[in-house]
């Protein structure tokens, strides 16, 4: 992976979402959505961001996109004339950034404006990166339409008229609208039906052959995530506790909640009976993290020195492949083989 | 559907037809269902959004809305002194009716976050439940039990997270309250409809331990609604595959994902990627899309998408074909999706 | 198959439902093309009843001149307190003003009065809580406060309050009741743009980095056009019923303008009409019912129109 261009260098990202009490609103603390990430973003490739419900998957898209306020840390994107980072951009820069880094978000019933037919949502990016001319915008958008396998024709049509999984490939084609370089995908298939999945997960490799492009994918469904994704990190509350290749991840699991996670999982052959590693309790809330390693209270493998030093996410290279993990345990034993 | 009635069967669906007329217009979105519901079983109703399987357990527990009915077809509940009771003759919020909800059938929905109310106690809602099935206990004792019910849904210390708000409990929690009130006066039969949706992974794979327990140790029937296929492996003994309104495919949960003999079955087994299998395994989108309920195709529901699909297909739709002892499809041309090989 | 439970009573909704489907399995119904908002409006009896009085004052008063030949201002002391019949159709006043003309005339300002004060107060607390309540902030919250303090204050108090600073003119008065008519719009438009705020749409257009004020106005405000509309009509009776009161109370309109509430207010200050009100019906009666019917026209428009904008009712 070495040999690989890096587009975007994420270090130290933090983005604390502060508490607010009382009449005079003061802060009384903060929720540590994403909590010192550190993560690089090849060229080309789909980086799966896995994790469950509020451990702040979804926040760091949202973060690199500068769709919330982030907190501290960098993030450095490759422009033509070499990286700079997304958080000290001018308001011109930051418009050429949003023509590069593009989201397609969960809720196809949400993502569209009922108000708008097709052509009417998707129109004004195009007039806002420069295309004055109506006859050209219905040429491009008929275009994209038909790249995301609809009939040029539909964008003549509501939202209302459409199925979940058409909406869906219309989200896509208005985040390709700008040309992007990279697309986050923030749980685009989730709300499908499981066969609309298989589509919109196909369309998606497709479109990335076409076009060169790099995704971050999040989702909560390691099963969708393997099947797409080249790289995987793991995050849990706020951190990013595993981070490899995908089929070094499935075959070499090293942190204990990816292995409570991957047991966890459903898998759809009855034949297969596994071993589910059982966790106790719920996610801890990200605004009071317990101490230590913040996986400790619910690891079956916890040892002293986890309850109060926090790990740090290591490399390790194991026959050759990148392994990047944060667990004391793991790191005593890879120490001790050497 | 079963000639000689099995003495495990404690809820006999046949030949169940409801219809919707929001809109001024007629939805028919059972088209015919029959199935059984078996002591200590898990049975799992499995399809896509729409097909139907939430109605169908709605209909058992009579809570549909006000603008559909049940046209025809029978419900039976055989309770356990022997007698029969004719759920769809009931009348739908009537005093027998509302005895049997609760006491000897539970429902537990999908969304944990609206299921219970705000404004009491986790605890106090329990007891609501426990005073109306088991009149004449005194406070303490009712406060025992639904202390004791909560501990036996593994919640750590049930004492104190009995005199809880809901808004205090996470949504895994919640969803464990939820089947404690379920379960709270030991139904015979459990309906879950789609419990885990709303959940993490590893939350849901709690909530499925603890179904899996209730039906050891109580011999609950489970009907589980999903449209999950990994839960459906993990969770049922027995599984009915709907479609458009219709059981297409039914039968044990090894029969039916090593011989899918329906053709949608298969499509939906082949679009799934299945964790495991890594980067190269072949997606199989299913083509077309899931037909408009006001526009149906007249003929057997999947034929548009469907493969295999033959003459008779357009105009007719299949009779429930029996493949083996205990698994049946809806499919004139089944033997040449089984030949077909997975 | 299609026979239903015998054991079950049969209701009028049973009746209803097996109509709906025969029809449907004849396969005469289709996809409607009229919109379901439109079909569910013309379905309620009220509403259609509204519309249809709606539209009959407003050709009577608009076309004033077509109806009575009289002008509404033109005294004839010959006709002093004329009674129904005759000449005056509906009798004349105490200056031997027609009533029928005033009633028409009259309604011309109460409406006007009425739905432009509406629509002032809307297109102020409309953009307004389009505009900040999207941008948040503490310019939010200031008008937020702002808005509190008028709808804290007695109403009707403060208009009489602001008549005694600025004077008793019609577009004064107007100016009023928007000044006093925008903070209810604003709340409104404010909450529904909060829940809007959150939808994908919006923020995949903040992703693209379109502008706040293009946000706010190209892409949400036709997501509220059913609430302001239904909440346009409803202020309009209201502010039309309040300009009646103040004018019966002395501080509306100026009195020698005919409006609906300056031709009831003869029953207050109108020498011997206020002694024998009764007696001198015809001097306010037939407009009071006017205005009632006016007023009611337009609630039931807005409640239908409301009922029909509402998902969550059936229909």
């Amino acid at each position: 992976m070495e040999n690989k261009e890096i587009l975007l260098k994420v270090r130290n990202a933090k983005t604390y979402f502060p508490i607010k009490k009382g009449v005079l609103k003061r802060t009384v603390g903060y929720v540590k959505a994403v909590d010192d990430i550190n993560l690089d973003v090849y060229k080309g490739e789909t980086l799966g961001l896995v994790g469950e419900s509020g451990c702040g998957k979804s926040t760091l898209g949202k973060s690199i996109l500068q769709l919330v306020p982030v907190t501290e840390g960098s993030m450095e994107y490759k422009f033509e004339e070499g990286y700079k980072d997304l958080r000290k951009l001018s308001r011109a820069e930051l418009d050429n950034a949003r023509k590069k880094i593009q989201i397609v978000f969960q809720d196809p019933y949400s993502s569209l404006n009922p108000a708008f037919t097709i052509f009417g949502s998707l129109e004004d990016p195009l007039i806002k990166f420069g295309m004055k001319d109506k006859k050209e915008r219905i040429e491009k958008i008929g275009a994209l339409l038909e790249d995301v396998n609809l009939p040029r024709d539909y964008m003549t049509r509501y939202p209302n008229e459409f199925s979940g999984g058409q909406r869906q490939r219309i989200g896509i084609a208005r985040a390709l609208s700008v040309d992007p370089e990279l697309i986050i995908c923030d749980e685009a298939v989730s709300a499908l039906d499981v066969s609309i999945q298989a589509q919109v997960l196909k369309l998606l490799n497709k479109l990335k052959e076409e076009r060169n492009l790099t995704y971050i994918f999040i989702t909560h469904d390691l099963s969708v995530v393997e099947y797409l994704a080249d790289r995987i990190a793991v995050m849990y509350l706020g951190r990013i506790v595993e981070l490899t290749t995908s089929e070094e991840l499935f075959a070499n699991t090293l942190h204990p909640y990816t292995k409570a996670l991957l047991s966890a999982i459903p898998i759809a052959d009855p034949t297969k009976k596994r071993k589910r590693i059982p966790l106790q309790g719920d996610v801890p809330s990200p605004a009071n993290p317990p101490s230590g390693c913040t996986f400790h209270p619910r690891c079956p493998e916890c040892m002293e020195k986890c309850k109060s030093e926090r790990p740090v996410l290591e490399e390790y290279v194991i026959d050759g492949v990148s392994h990047f993990v944060s667990c004391h345990r793991v790191k005593e034993a890879l120490s001790k083989q050497g | 559907m079963t000639e000689k009635r099995n003495d495990d069967v404690v809820l006999s669906v046949k030949d169940l037809h409801v219809n919707f007329y929001t809109n001024q217009r007629c939805n028919k979105v059972l088209r015919g269902v029959s199935f059984d519901i078996r002591r200590g079983r898990t049975l799992c109703v499995v399809g896509e959004s729409g097909c139907g399987k939430s109605v169908t357990a709605n209909s058992i527990l009579r809570l549909l809305p006000d603008l559909s009915r049940i046209e025809s077809g029978s419900i039976t509940y055989y309770k356990e002194d022997g007698t029969e009771v004719r759920l769809d003759q009931l009348e739908k919020n009537g005093r027998e009716m509302r005895a049997l909800r609760g006491k000897d059938i539970a429902i537990i929905f999908q969304d944990p976050m609206t299921a219970l109310n705000p404004v009491y106690t986790v605890g106090y809602q329990i007891r609501e439940i426990i005073k109306e099935h088991k009149p004449g206990l005194s406070r303490a004792q009712l406060k025992k039990e639904s202390i004791e019910d909560l501990g036996d849904m593994g919640i750590p210390a049930p004492e104190i997270r009995d005199g809880e708000y809901p808004h205090q409990f996470s949504g895994g929690m919640r969803q464990r309250a939820m089947i404690a009130m379920g379960m709270s006066c030991e139904p015979k039969i459990l309906l879950a409809d789609e419990p885990t949706t709303a959940l993490d992974v590893t939350i849901s794979a709690q909530i499925f331990d603890l179904m899996n327990n209730l039906k050891a140790e109580h011999g609950t029937a489970i009907m589980m609604i999903t449209h999950n296929m990994g839960v459906v492996a993990e969770m049922a003994d027995e599984v009915a595959v709907m479609y458009m309104g219709n059981i297409v495919e039914y039968g044990k949960v090894e029969d039916v994902f090593a011989n899918p003999t329906h053709p949608y079955t298969k499509a939906l087994l082949a679009s799934i990627p299945v964790l495991g299998k890594g980067k190269n395994q072949q997606l199989e989108p299913i083509r077309g899309v899931t037909p408009d309920p006001f526009n149906r195709p007249k003929g057997c529901q999947f034929c548009p998408r469907c493969d295999y699909a033959s003459f008779v297909c357009k105009t007719e739709m299949p009779d429930e074909e029996w493949v083996t002892e205990g698994h049946y499809t809806r499919c004139f041309n089944y033997r040449k999706v089984m030949a077909d090989g997975k | 198959m299609s026979t239903i439970n015998q054991s079950i009573k049969r209701t009028a909704l049973d009746r209803k439902m097996d109509r709906i489907r025969d029809l449907e399995e004849a396969g005469k119904l289709g996809t409607k093309m009229t919109n379901r908002t439109m079909r569910k409006l013309l379905s309620n009896k009220l509403a259609v009843a509204g519309a249809v009085l709606f539209v009959v004052i407003c050709i009577l008063c608009f076309g004033a001149p077509l109806f009575t030949k009289y002008s509404p201002t033109t005294i004839d002391l010959r006709a002093r307190m004329a009674e129904p019949g005759g000449v005056h159709l509906l009798g004349a006043d105490q200056m031997g003003r027609d009533i029928w003309a005033r009633m028409l005339y009259g309604g011309r300002i109460s409406i006007i009065v009425g739905l432009g004060s509406a629509l002032g107060a809307a297109l102020i607390g409309v953009s307004l809580g389009m505009f900040v309540g999207y941008k948040g902030g503490w310019l939010d919250s200031i008008i937020l406060k702002i808005s509190d303090v008028f709808l804290s204050f007695p109403q009707m108090v403060l208009i009489i309050i602001i008549v005694a600073l600025v004077g008793q003119k019609l577009e004064n008065m107007i100016l009023i009741f928007i000044l006093t008519g925008w903070p209810s719009m604003y709340r409104m438009a404010r909450s529904k743009v909060l829940s809007l705020k959150e939808e994908e749409f919006v923020q995949a257009l903040r992703a693209f980095g379109i502008s706040d004020l293009k946000i706010a106005f190209k892409h949400m405000l036709p997501n509220c056009v059913g609430p302001i509309v239904v909440n346009i009509t409803l202020s309009t009776a209201m502010f039309i019923l309040q300009e009646a009161s103040l004018s019966v109370l002395g501080y509306g309109v100026p009195q020698e303008i005919a409006t609906w509430g300056n031709i009831i207010n003869v029953i207050t200050n109108a020498g011997v009409i206020r002694y024998d009100w009764l007696g001198y019906w015809w001097m306010w009666l037939p407009c009071a019912v006017m205005l009632i019917l006016f007023v009611l026209a337009i609630n039931f428009i807005g409640d239908g129109l409301r009922d029909a904008s509402d998902p969550t009712q059936i229909g």
